[in-house]
């Protein structure tokens, strides 16, 4: 197992009495962009917690890069939440700065340069913008890393469709070619063009792991279409008999 | 990391505090003017038998001002402890600052110091607002400080080097009686934390549970104590005595917090890196 990125073993996660994760297992290799596709409630927001640190598991153990959570992993995750984590009062500067004050390998020029390109003023205080400039700032500081794992949980989830082309293009020209990028998300027919691999989630566990390429190749369908196979819900009302 | 981390705090504190504290002496200082301006009036010909009544009146009034404008600075300050402690680490924030590669802590610390500054300045700020406020009002109140001043100053000159050393032991108490009150709110949020619902409910009845207990174990000690070391008032035979004692009081209380501090680090430290789900 010495090459993994990732490994969780028989990963359980409770909130109070409602389960989230249900001995999840997960094995992933560097370099790839792997798709975390489930449907709402399905454990992937958990797991993606769970491996930055900010949950705790019940149970089971989790590996990034063969250590577990702690200093280390945190320094190389560069992670985007799946809602704004900064104080109001910071100015976009400030936070560049932030970054730049604690991750190693926090690129300030790129930073400055995809501002300019999304002409965002660094001088503007994080709680006058829009909910859309937000989210582009804290991609911004995630992309401008250049870490080992990035967990993107839901980062095109509350953008229009233009936003969309342009965010999945920034992960893709800005990624570190050695790094992982796992990407959680439920609109897959958006970012399949861009994934190596794919995990399927349900109940808190993970139920298929295939590469995009294999899927075209066997099954002759795309991510989208196994997807909705899956994870097919019978219709209230029909197919009893 | 240690450092970086109290920059950013110092940073985003300032920001409320710093207003605050260069506002309330010059509030003082208006405010003495209005009073005195009152006491004049209240003191003229005109006012005739009722000036006394008036004056008093108006000192009282004066008084309550002082103490409710020191109440808010206090409440103020509190609050500024738990919004930081629950904001900035348990609440969206928290997952900017639990993702940093920083030990849990170093979060921890760089809080409490920051907080603790803040209350220090604050009550500084408190007291040094309530003087102008009094030595602008009644002049009257600089003769009753320089009397004080000149007594304390030749019964110093009696007592020597000792009482120098306790009142420098003491505020080293408060500023560590500071630091264990910020720690304890610290503790219950954590332990609060814990619940899977009532978060804030539960950090309200692990901040009264945490006092029970802190209390009864204080009482445990002080019995245990009294039991080693009767009759304490046997050896008060001297004033010197009586110093040596009060120092001896003084480094039991600075222990005793020290210990307490301690206590409720490692229970936030512990429960925030082991036990964290921000949900």
């Amino acid at each position: 197992m010495g090459g993994m990125l990732i490994q969780c073993q028989d990963i359980w996660k409770s909130y109070g009495s409602r389960p989230a994760l249900r001995g999840l297992n997960l094995q992933l290799e560097s370099g790839r962009i792997v798709g975390l596709l489930g449907p709402n409630g399905s454990g992937k927001t958990t797991l993606i917690k769970i491996l930055n640190g900010l949950l705790t598991p019940d149970n089971g153990i989790v590996l990034i890069d063969g250590t577990e959570p702690g200093v280390y992993t945190k320094s190389i995750i560069s992670y985007l939440p799946d809602k704004p984590y900064f104080a109001g009062w910071m100015k976009v500067g400030d936070l560049f700065d932030f970054f730049e004050d604690f991750y190693m390998d926090f690129d300030r020029e790129k930073a400055d340069h995809m501002c300019k390109a999304l002409q965002i003023d660094e001088k503007l205080r994080m709680k006058t913008l829009s909910k859309g400039t937000k989210e582009k700032v804290q991609l911004i500081l995630v992309m401008s890393r250049r870490a080992k794992l990035y967990l993107l949980d839901e980062p095109i989830a509350g953008v229009d469709p233009a936003a969309r082309d342009y965010i999945l293009s920034t992960i893709l020209n800005n990624y570190n070619p050695e790094g992982t990028v796992l990407i959680s998300t439920h609109l897959i027919s958006d970012v399949e063009r861009v994934l190596d691999e794919v995990l399927f989630i349900q109940n808190g566990q993970v139920v298929r792991q295939e590469l995009v390429d294999d899927i075209r190749e066997k099954e002759g369908k795309s991510v989208d279409e196994l997807f909705r196979d899956v994870f097919r819900t019978v219709p209230f009302g029909g197919g009893v008999w | 990391m240690l450092g970086k981390l109290i920059k950013y705090d110092m940073k985003s504190m300032s920001r409320a505090f710093v207003p605050m504290w260069i506002l309330s002496p010059i509030i003082a200082l208006l405010l003495s003017f209005s009073i005195r301006g009152a006491v004049e009036w209240a003191n003229s010909p005109m006012m005739g038998r009722f000036a006394y009544f008036g004056n008093n009146i108006l000192i009282v009034i004066m008084v309550l001002l002082f103490m409710a404008a020191l109440i808010g600075l206090l409440v103020m300050t509190i609050m500024f402890v738990i919004q930081r402690f629950w904001n900035g680490l348990l609440k969206e924030e928290g997952y900017l600052m639990f993702t940093l590669p920083v030990k849990v802590w170093e979060l921890i610390v760089s809080k409490a110091l920051t907080a603790t500054l803040v209350a220090c300045i604050s009550i500084l700020m408190g007291v040094f607002s309530g003087l102008i406020l009094s030595v602008f009002s009644t002049q009257d109140i600089i003769y009753v400080f320089v009397f004080i001043w000149k007594n304390l100053l030749s019964s110093f000159i009696e007592v020597g080097p000792i009482f120098w050393l306790n009142l420098f032991l003491f505020m080293i108490l408060l500023v560590l009686g500071t630091v264990g009150s910020i720690y304890h709110v610290y503790a219950a949020m954590s332990m609060g934390h814990l619940f899977a619902t009532h978060k804030v409910a539960g950090s309200c009845l692990s901040y009264i549970g945490i006092s029970i207990v802190m209390s009864v174990l204080e009482n445990i000690v002080m019995l245990i104590m009294g039991y080693i070391f009767p009759n304490m008032g046997y050896y008060w035979t001297s004033y010197a005595m009586l110093e040596a004692m009060s120092s001896l009081s003084i480094i039991y209380m600075m222990l005793v917090e020290i210990v307490q501090i301690v206590i409720f680090h490692v229970i936030t430290e512990r429960i925030l890196s082991k036990k964290l789900n921000l949900e």
